[in-house]
């Protein structure tokens, strides 16, 4: 059953996190936002570094279930590059994925895709989505 | 002893959920069907307000309300008056916080420690705060424990309300409240304990304890939730007023009220009638038991299922020496969350996370624990259900090592 859940690239953005630092990147041109669930023990803080509209650079720190952590990972890939207004969009299109397990191919997923069985785990919605709610946070408060 | 077989059959959510392997009793316990029913009667039968009606539904609705309050009386130890229906534990300790703490002033000081629940800790410290006081610590030992040679070095001429837990949530170590209680009572200060882990299998007597509050939740005890008892000693609670409203004004004019006397003064508005009349039903049920039996009971099962789980590699167990139904665990690098959605898939129910206790878990220097609780529907079954689904999650997770 939970084979729904932790496919394989899943299992290997935990075990090999991409875009992860081990300690508080101390760097001005980011911007810093904690995302937590404490409730249940994620605690990740994300640093995003734009320029003008263009997110060029996502990093994270911290740890969590491996959802969360490989979420965090994939999230570091799939939003980088983006302008603002398309990361957003992207990141409502992350929660369709996990919350009714529908891909829109019109996103160019590439392992964002893998986290459509978390749709089967309701209680795990918040895992996957906390460090993507967490770069869509910090663009509209960008943008306020 | 107990028929275990017996007690199952008493509450029909385990045979309407053959599967459920439920060891989460710390967190809520289940509700066996006479609770149910009392409530059911009430809503069926007599629903009607308390305190106010002259036609008969009234009348009997006020005879099963004031019939709790006793019933909680004799089960405390206390007087009628002492027994105050609030909604919770949480809700409890607020309501004290605030009544007493606004009486506070200057260098007055509250004690508590840094193994609280965020209800036990929060309404004392942050309103505290509000008013620019002062909230202590009573050093943990090196042990995790609060004791009373660490309490009496931290009490001092500032300290006016001590408030800690009896028995902790995440640990189950129990404070020695009643020493702690005695060194108060003789130096004027007022004690505040959450009873909320307590009186799942102790029998609370609060006079023995001699505390002032003494704060528990009926849904910790097969009752209904929506309902919280507040032992309240009326010596001080003659002088608090917690809410204004409905039931508790006595004569209301253009610029003054007065109350009526206790326990209505402090139960503000219409109460939870049908969650008093089901509180009751739930201490009805539990006294069939000796305390000590199901103490003795619930501390068998933990002995049991850590003997098995020290079979499995990579358990670290925080509470091992602790006796109580409650085993505080992690599994080695795999973190529990995923933990939890393997024995979520066996329908195994444990808690998992801070516990709303982050202090603690700061203490054991972790972000989350699991929690295994057991209560006097448990059997060695559970516990065999509980260890080869803890099995089967360390091998289904092993690829995370």
């Amino acid at each position: 059953m939970t084979n729904d859940i932790y496919r394989q690239v899943i299992m290997d953005h935990y075990k090999n996190p991409q875009n992860k630092i081990s300690s508080p990147l101390n760097d001005s041109d980011y911007i810093k936002r904690e995302a937590l669930n404490p409730s249940c023990g994620d605690m990740v803080t994300i640093y995003v570094k734009f320029i003008n509209e263009q997110i060029i650079d996502i990093k994270f720190q911290g740890e969590g279930c491996s959802i969360c952590c490989a979420s965090a990972s994939v999230m570091t890939n799939e939003l980088n590059n983006l302008s603002k207004v398309v990361g957003l969009e992207k990141i409502n299109q992350f929660a369709n994925i996990i919350k009714d397990g529908v891909v829109d191919k019109e996103y160019d997923f590439e392992d964002g895709e893998a986290f459509v069985g978390v749709s089967k785990f309701p209680a795990r919605f918040k895992c996957a989505y906390l460090s993507w709610d967490t770069v869509g946070k910090i663009i509209r408060e960008l943008d306020e | 002893m107990f028929n275990i077989d017996k007690i199952k059959k008493d509450f029909t959510i385990l045979k309407n959920n053959p599967t459920l392997t439920y060891l989460d009793s710390a967190a809520t316990s289940l509700t066996p069907d006479v609770v149910i029913e009392a409530m059911n009667e009430y809503y069926y039968h007599y629903r009607a307000t308390v305190h106010r009606s002259m036609y008969a539904n009234g009348q009997k609705a006020d005879e099963k309300y004031q019939a709790s309050r006793e019933t909680i009386a004799k089960f405390l130890n206390c007087q009628i008056n002492e027994v105050i229906f609030t909604k919770s534990t949480t809700n409890a300790l607020n309501l004290v916080a605030n009544s007493l703490v606004t009486k506070l002033n200057g260098d007055d000081e509250i004690l508590t420690s840094a193994l609280e629940h965020h209800s036990t800790l929060l309404p004392f410290r942050e309103f505290a705060k509000q008013k620019g006081l002062n909230t202590k610590y009573i050093p943990i030992n090196k042990y995790g424990e609060i004791t009373y040679d660490n309490f009496l070095n931290t009490v001092n001429a500032k300290t006016k309300i001590v408030v800690l837990h009896h028995v902790s949530n995440v640990l189950g170590d129990v404070v020695p409240i009643k020493k702690i209680a005695k060194y108060c009572q003789e130096n004027n200060i007022i004690t505040v304990f959450d009873g909320a882990q307590a009186i799942t299998h102790e029998q609370i007597d609060v006079k023995e304890i001699g505390c002032d509050f003494y704060a528990f939740s009926g849904h910790k005890i097969l009752g209904p939730t929506g309902i919280g008892v507040l032992y309240a000693n009326n010596k001080i609670a003659k002088d608090l007023i917690f809410e204004y409203g409905g039931d508790m004004a006595h004569i209301v004019t253009i610029d003054d009220v007065t109350t009526k006397e206790l326990p209505l003064k402090l139960e503000a508005g219409t109460p939870s009638i049908a969650e008093v009349i089901g509180i009751k039903a739930a201490i009805d049920y539990l006294m069939q038991y000796e305390f000590d039996d199901i103490a003795r009971h619930i501390y068998e099962l933990k002995i049991a299922t850590i003997n098995l789980m020290k079979e499995i590699p990579g358990i670290i167990i925080y509470n091992e020496n602790t006796k109580n139904g409650i085993i505080t665990f992690n599994f080695e690098n795999i973190p529990t969350h995923d933990v939890l959605q393997e024995l979520a898939n066996e329908n195994i129910a444990i808690r998992g996370g801070h516990m709303c206790n982050q202090l603690t878990l700061k203490y054991l220097g972790v972000n989350s624990v699991l929690r295994i609780s057991f209560y006097i529907y448990n059997d060695l079954n559970d516990v065999k259900k509980l260890i080869n689904g803890l099995k089967k999650a360390a091998s289904q997770l092993a690829w995370m090592l």
